[in-house]
């Protein structure tokens, strides 16, 4: 042990071990298979309810009440999906959701990737404020204004022009939005949907990373604002306008507290599946037969309304995995 | 220039909503030809905070299971993206799965998806649990194994996001940084140590955060079950004024939090 004091805080070299080729083969192949183990466990934990709901939803009533059926139905039937298709008349609800869900992801493209290139590239007054309240619009959950927002669409002031028009005129106009699809429309072509905030960021992240070069070089040539926005920004945008499209899709495809506020007759599926039983079953209701639904046969319509909602979004995600995962890389929503 | 219309639209479709349901939390609302106001005070308030009945009860709880939940989701997701980065057949495939609750479970689905798939019927506790007590361990040992194990499901289900955010950030650890690290001969553990943990920091912070709002915010909450049931009540008077006490509460946890994680964050850079 030769150890001087004047080189104490250089570390100590360590020793190379020369370790055989055959340990390390056994250490690489022993990570791999825990490695393996632990993430098909996590697999099954995620897969295992998606699954059951699917075996489930085949099922009979007498199934649910045997014991010995844990997965493979014995009485294989359809009866279940017919039931539920027509009790909450699915192509509708199911319309209804498509065009809630892409009308406003696609509206609200235009206005978020706008704020967000203002955002990234122009310093103006008060920049720093409006960056803070898209951050607040991220953090304040939903809860807070799905009432203002009822008694907003359901006395619509049009931004101020219907009681201007009503005092000057005398009037009594009063526009009802509830249950139309302009409760989500008109908030997303004004940059205001569901969790848009987070659309922004996103854009924000984006547009940061990108090269000023090629927008000097259009500005040399002559191309204004909106001109280099449409032809240069929005083409290298590409990847990051599809991520958010997809994202704001599934959440609005999922969204029920909003769209069961607003849309209390018209529904979408995700509300629909949320009030299951008062739907499924209010022609029982009113007959005073309430107590006779089988409990079984709730759980298998739950089941089959539930494979309803999913599925739509699992096909989509399986189809445009690529987008969800990997772009949010790419994006640097983290950076 | 750019930025006015999605100001136009955050002003009509969140500032004044939001202004509107704290003036609705202090005041009576009829609705007849156009919502009418009768001014109360903070009597909806001074009777939530001093004679609500489960108001309390279940705030403290909520606040107990989320610490726990942050807690672990934290861990988990830390964990498992450190696994997911790393190169191997079928990784595609792994981080594909787990993305997968984000798509289904952010919607109505996970309160029913929960109630039949619990941990439970998934693992055959009760087995594990006479194993466990046959092996001469203390019950309450046995007690915490299990119930962990029941969460298990809604941890993993919680820490879709997570990951990725974990993901992303460790991949932008550039790759220099670890040989350089692995030249001077640092073990993996010192690696992770000394290296991706302060590198991640920032990030730990943004998905506490996250996750705390998340939680606070579930579905199975018994406070925001108590809300929902009051919109669809149309009780709107009473259902901000808990929507506002609760999140008020909500936010000071997360700001405190976020201030002690910052200073955190700060001592360790210097």
């Amino acid at each position: 042990m030769i150890t001087t004091g004047n080189k104490s805080n250089i570390p100590p070299k360590r020793k190379n071990v020369e370790s055989s080729p055959f340990l390390n083969k056994v250490k690489n192949i022993s990570w791999k298979i825990s490695r393996f183990i632990l993430l098909f466990g996590m697999s099954y934990v995620i897969v295992y309810p998606l699954l059951y709901m699917v075996f489930r939803s085949f099922c009979s009533i007498d199934d649910i009440y045997d014991v010995t059926v844990k997965w493979i139905p014995k009485n294989f039937t359809f009866e279940n999906f017919i039931r539920v298709y027509k009790g909450i008349n699915y192509p509708g609800v199911f319309l209804n959701s498509v065009l809630v869900s892409f009308g406003s992801s696609l509206l609200l493209l235009l206005p978020c990737s706008f704020a967000a290139y203002g955002l990234s590239r122009f310093k103006f007054r008060g920049r720093g404020i409006v960056f803070a309240f898209v951050l607040m619009t991220i953090v304040v959950p939903q809860q807070f204004f799905v009432l203002p927002s009822f008694l907003n669409f359901s006395y619509f002031n049009g931004f101020g022009i219907v009681p201007l028009i009503n005092n000057l005129a005398s009037t009594q106009i009063r526009i009802n939005l509830l249950d139309s699809f302009q409760v989500f429309w008109v908030p997303a072509l004004f940059g205001s949907g569901i969790r848009s905030g987070l659309y922004i960021y996103i854009f924000v992240q984006f547009f940061k990373a990108l090269p000023k070069e090629l927008e000097e070089a259009s500005y040399v040539d002559g191309c204004g604002f909106t001109n280099t926005f449409f032809r240069i920004i929005v083409p290298s945008a590409i990847p990051v306008i599809v991520t958010v499209f997809l994202f704001s899709l599934v959440w609005h495809w999922n969204d029920y507290q909003l769209s069961s506020v607003l849309m209390p007759e018209n529904r979408t599926i995700s509300s629909t599946v949320v009030n299951l039983k008062n739907i499924l079953y209010q022609s029982d209701r009113t007959s005073g037969i309430e107590s006779m639904i089988d409990i079984g046969q709730i759980l298998l319509d739950t089941q089959v309304a539930n494979i309803f909602l999913v599925s739509p979004m699992v096909i989509l995600y399986l189809v445009a995995q690529k987008f969800f995962t990997e772009s949010i890389e790419r994006t640097g929503l983290v950076g | 220039m750019f930025v006015v219309p999605w100001l136009i639209g955050f002003i009509n479709f969140f500032f004044i909503p939001i202004i509107n349901s704290i003036r609705f939390s202090i005041s009576k609302i009829m609705i007849d030809n156009g919502p009418i106001y009768e001014y109360l005070g903070f009597t909806q308030y001074k009777y939530l905070f001093l004679s609500d009945a489960t108001f309390f009860t279940d705030m403290l709880k909520t606040s107990g299971g989320v610490f726990l939940d942050v807690l672990m989701v934290i861990v988990f997701s830390l964990f498992f993206s450190l696994i997911l980065v790393q190169k191997f057949r079928g990784r595609l495939l792994a981080r594909a799965m787990f993305f997968l609750p984000v798509i289904v479970a952010s919607g109505a689905v996970i309160k029913s998806i929960r109630f039949d798939a619990s941990a439970s019927g998934q693992f055959e506790l009760s087995v594990l649990q006479s194993i466990l007590q046959n092996a001469n361990l203390s019950n309450d040992l046995v007690g915490l194994i299990v119930r962990t194990m029941e969460q298990m499901f809604q941890i993993i289900w919680k820490c879709g996001i997570q990951i990725l955010i974990f993901m992303a950030g460790l991949q932008s650890i550039p790759s220099t940084i670890k040989e350089a690290a692995y030249v001077e001969g640092a073990t993996g553990w010192e690696y992770f140590w000394k290296i991706t943990f302060p590198m991640v920091m920032p990030l730990i912070q943004l998905n506490i955060i996250y996750t705390i709002i998340d939680s606070f915010t579930d579905y199975t909450n018994p406070i925001i079950q108590r809300i929902y049931a009051l919109n669809q009540q149309l009780d709107y008077s009473f259902s901000s004024t808990i929507a506002w006490s609760y999140f008020s509460i909500i936010f000071i946890i997360a700001i405190v939090l976020y201030m002690i994680l910052g200073k955190l964050n700060t001592r360790n850079s210097n």
